[in-house]
């Protein structure tokens, strides 16, 4: 117990030692921030943002976020985006914006360079090498990178692809990212995108639940892998404690500082990267299979026996096997609800 | 289950009224009732754009329950999660949203049956916390 403690108030340290905040600079319309507590309360300027809260926008939001490096996030209607952070091997935090659904326009300061954040959809990841960018993130899963200046890289399926100033670049969902192609600053219509994610989705609705299934695997398997590192490292750090209580004086402080502390933020890392992967699956389940879960049946409502309703609904139910079986054991009850600012 | 004192209550009729405006297709009205996080059927639906497309969606899909009759109004149980799902989002929701004023309302339609959930707000009105259209 004492041992999970201290990896609890290591976790909280070296978020805060590390993590991004930003503040909500300018909001319209309707704007929710779903707190680290679970709590969801309305968004409006002045109210920080910290890692591991999400802002939502309804149909008519909008939301612009000023992170404290000086970097912007313009959040568009109808979107999810979350702040996050994910660990290396050594246990440095690293900063992830995730566009779970919709729009957000990204414009990064230059000194962000040497702290560069990791910006993704759920299908996507994208290396941040330029300061202006705007990435959409569509119902089917596809997404949609757009550079106005500076220079990115998207990945996704192991495929790179680097685009310049100028240049966007669609991923079709469960698919590679396709060739880069011109689009003139200011000449971007999302609306075109979004109607076209739509359109797949409503070509192939079960098809589309598998291609985020095989995301959600994904996630489940890189949580997997860092729950099992955790262990290891515990393990490893049991040891460490043990050989600690064996020294005295300067030696017992010297071993502490250079060998314990380290691999005690090595641990609380590893276990910071199984909540990532585990709240990455967990929001791509609640945005985009909630939202093709209400189109379907809300459309199919007087046509329930409907083949194409079934098979929507099949695979529905094989996501949420895989999620209640691989994703559900690394969430709490706080990532539901914790408490609401309401009567 | 949480209580929470001096918060009025939800009444019979409240449940009826649900359904005359989704009869009326009142989308707008019933997203303002509704209040977030939001069961609808299996899934918990975590902004106003899902309870828009929820709403919007009953609407344009042509659902219309039509005379409707109250089977049941009494407060909510644990076990009635499984009315909804079995899922540990559902059961979770039950465990953490659930208070001792909140009301389950069955009603019986020419569409079959609606299950909801209510919560007294402000002392007169009432709030959508859960929903569920099907046989």
């Amino acid at each position: 117990m004492k041992k999970l403690l201290i990896l609890m108030t290591l976790l909280a340290f070296t978020s805060s030692i590390f993590a991004l905040s930003g503040e909500i600079v300018y909001a319209e319309g309707t704007v929710d921030i779903k707190t680290l507590g679970g709590t969801l309360e309305y968004g409006d300027i002045g109210m920080p943002v910290e890692t591991g809260e999400s802002v939502i926008t309804g149909y008519d939001g909008y939301a612009e976020l000023e992170m404290e490096d000086g970097s912007t996030i313009k959040v568009n209607e109808d979107s999810v985006f979350k702040l996050e952070s994910l660990n290396d091997e050594e246990g440095k935090s690293k900063n992830s914006f995730q566009l779970i659904l919709g729009s957000a326009k990204y414009k990064f300061a230059r000194t962000v360079k040497d702290e560069e954040p990791m910006i993704s959809t759920p299908s996507t990841v994208c290396g941040l090498r330029g300061t202006e960018f705007t990435v959409f993130s569509g119902l089917d899963g596809s997404a949609l990178y757009a550079v106005e200046e500076g220079a990115v890289a998207v990945s996704a399926r192991g495929k790179e692809v680097r685009l310049g100033a100028e240049q966007g670049v669609k991923v079709a969902a469960g698919s590679q990212p396709g060739e880069p192609y011109s689009i003139l600053r200011g000449q971007l219509d999302y609306s075109t995108f979004r109607l076209e994610s739509q359109a797949a989705f409503w070509e192939d609705p079960a098809g589309s639940v598998y291609a985020l299934m095989e995301q959600l695997l994904d996630f489940a398997r890189k949580a997997d892998n860092y729950q099992k590192n955790f262990e290891v490292q515990k393990e490893i750090l049991g040891e460490l404690d043990k050989k600690l209580e064996g020294l005295d004086g300067e030696e017992r402080k010297d071993f502490y500082r250079e060998v314990i502390f380290p691999a005690e933020i090595k641990t609380s890392g590893m276990r910071q990267n199984v909540r990532y992967y585990a709240l990455s699956a967990f929001s791509m389940r609640r945005f985009m299979l909630g939202n093709m879960y209400v189109q379907m049946n809300t459309s199919f409502v007087h046509k329930r026996n409907d083949p194409v309703y079934l098979d929507f609904m099949d695979a529905y139910g094989e996501f949420m096997k895989y999620f209640e079986k691989r994703i559900v054991p690394y969430l709490l009850g706080a990532d539901i609800y914790e408490n609401r600012n309401e009567s | 289950m949480v209580s929470c004192a001096s918060l009025g209550s939800v009444k019979e009729g409240d449940a009826l009224d649900v359904v005359t405006l989704i009869n009326g297709g009142e989308a707008k009205i019933l997203m303002e009732h509704s209040r977030l996080p939001f069961v609808y059927r299996q899934e918990i639906l975590d902004s106003d754009a899902q309870l828009r497309l929820l709403w919007e969606g009953l609407k344009d899909g042509g659902f219309v329950p039509g005379e409707s009759v109250l089977k049941t109004f009494r407060q909510v149980r644990p076990g009635d999660s499984s009315l909804f799902s079995e899922t540990w989002e559902v059961r979770t929701w039950f465990d953490l949203v659930i208070r001792e004023e909140d009301r389950l309302a069955q009603v019986v339609t020419s569409q079959g049956n609606l299950y909801m959930i209510l919560r007294p707000v402000g002392g007169r009105d009432y709030g959508i916390l859960a929903f569920k259209e099907g046989k």
